[in-house]
């Protein structure tokens, strides 16, 4: 590995270590197997970043195989995790709804139990719930799953419905 | 929109482990990696050179003629074996193309499971089929020499089909496990 590659690498850790992080989080429940997927996701990034050729940006190159290795770690793991589910299927159980008096403890419950639906999800759905939770725009969600951008469109109008309708209102 | 936002927002705003990076040790764990998928390949040939020679030994000793035959036929049964692996067992050791969109990924996955799923199936003709043939052979020569052949064969056939129906039973609960993984891919 180049001096200049330990750099570029080094940079992409900076700018989207935390977003690894919270991918991670949603490709893995189990906080001790998580942590090995993340060094398993920066490993893969140290493989492929000399491969970037700049066809696509940087954060659509990253996405893309961090989400890889995500998914490969999902596919592998059949023994420990639930069943997935298609997106109109997810489990329906009411949101606790008495909010907590602490302002944190509730917002981390609400981050549990969205981190708790993606994780029933299939790879591809599940992707692309993260790529809308992380902001990204439809084109790079395209490009980044393969799927045309009107499929894409289809499926995130689903995925955006059944996200509200299961975590409803206040944050 | 608002409540799109507010996801986005409460997703974002999690927090999260801050992660120790060594970018030197995160290199050198991606050269180890490629180093572990040759010593795979070279531990299964490794055990079947280990195994051979005891067969080889004993069809060119001085053991009696049947199991001379059969410890030739294990031989070569080891040798179906290997070159099965070797033949369709290489695309395991393929790396998985992760920096491709994803669906190519799980196509990929797809096609691996799949994969795996005939290899598993045909596990009776390529496994234990042409182990079996040497298998009674050996046994029996080696039972025709022992003062209760009758109650050596019933021993050592007894273990030897306990063995095989263990292996098939492994490999039809592998497959089942195959199955649900192609489907929940599929579904």
């Amino acid at each position: 590995m180049t001096d200049e590659e330990r750099t570029r690498l080094q940079e992409v850790l900076d700018q989207f270590g935390p977003a690894l992080q919270r991918l991670a989080r949603s490709y893995e429940e189990n906080p001790s197997l998580r942590a090995d997927l993340v060094q398993e996701i920066y490993v893969a990034l140290v493989r492929a970043l000399p491969t970037f050729e700049a066809r696509c940006s940087l954060r659509t190159f990253v996405y893309r195989v961090a989400h890889n290795v995500g998914a490969s770690h999902a596919v592998r793991a059949t023994s420990r995790r639930a069943r997935w589910v298609d997106i109109e299927d997810l489990d329906d159980e009411p949101v606790d709804v008495a909010p907590a008096a602490d302002v944190g403890l509730d917002r981390r419950r609400r981050v549990d139990r969205l981190a708790r639906l993606i994780h029933q999800l299939k790879p591809i759905d599940r992707q692309l719930t993260l790529l809308f939770l992380e902001g990204l725009r439809t084109e790079d969600m395209a490009e980044i799953t393969g799927l045309s951008a009107t499929h894409v469109t289809t499926k995130l109008s689903r995925i955006r419905a059944a996200l509200t309708r299961r975590m409803g209102g206040g944050s | 929109m608002n409540e799109e936002q507010d996801l986005r927002d409460l997703w974002q705003s999690q927090d999260v482990p801050r992660a120790e990076i060594d970018v030197h040790a995160l290199s050198a764990r991606a050269r180890q990696f490629q180093t572990s998928i040759r010593t795979r390949n070279f531990v299964e040939i490794l055990a079947a050179l280990l195994v051979a020679p005891v067969f080889i030994r004993t069809a060119l000793g001085t053991a009696p003629l049947m199991a001379r035959i059969g410890a030739a036929l294990l031989v070569a049964g080891l040798g179906v074996i290997v070159a099965h692996i070797h033949r369709h067992g290489r695309s395991a050791a393929e790396k998985p193309p992760l920096d491709g969109p994803t669906q190519r990924l799980v196509d990929w996955h797809r096609a691996e499971l799949e994969r795996q799923r005939r290899l598993v199936r045909a596990v009776p003709r390529w496994y234990v089929g042409p182990m079996v043939p040497g298998m009674l052979l050996f046994v029996g020569g080696f039972a025709s020499e022992h003062p209760h052949p009758w109650l050596f064969n019933a021993f050592v056939y007894g273990v030897c089909a306990v063995v095989l129906l263990a292996v098939l039973w492994a490999n039809r609960v592998t497959a089942r496990h195959l199955e649900r993984q192609l489907a929940e891919l599929d579904g």
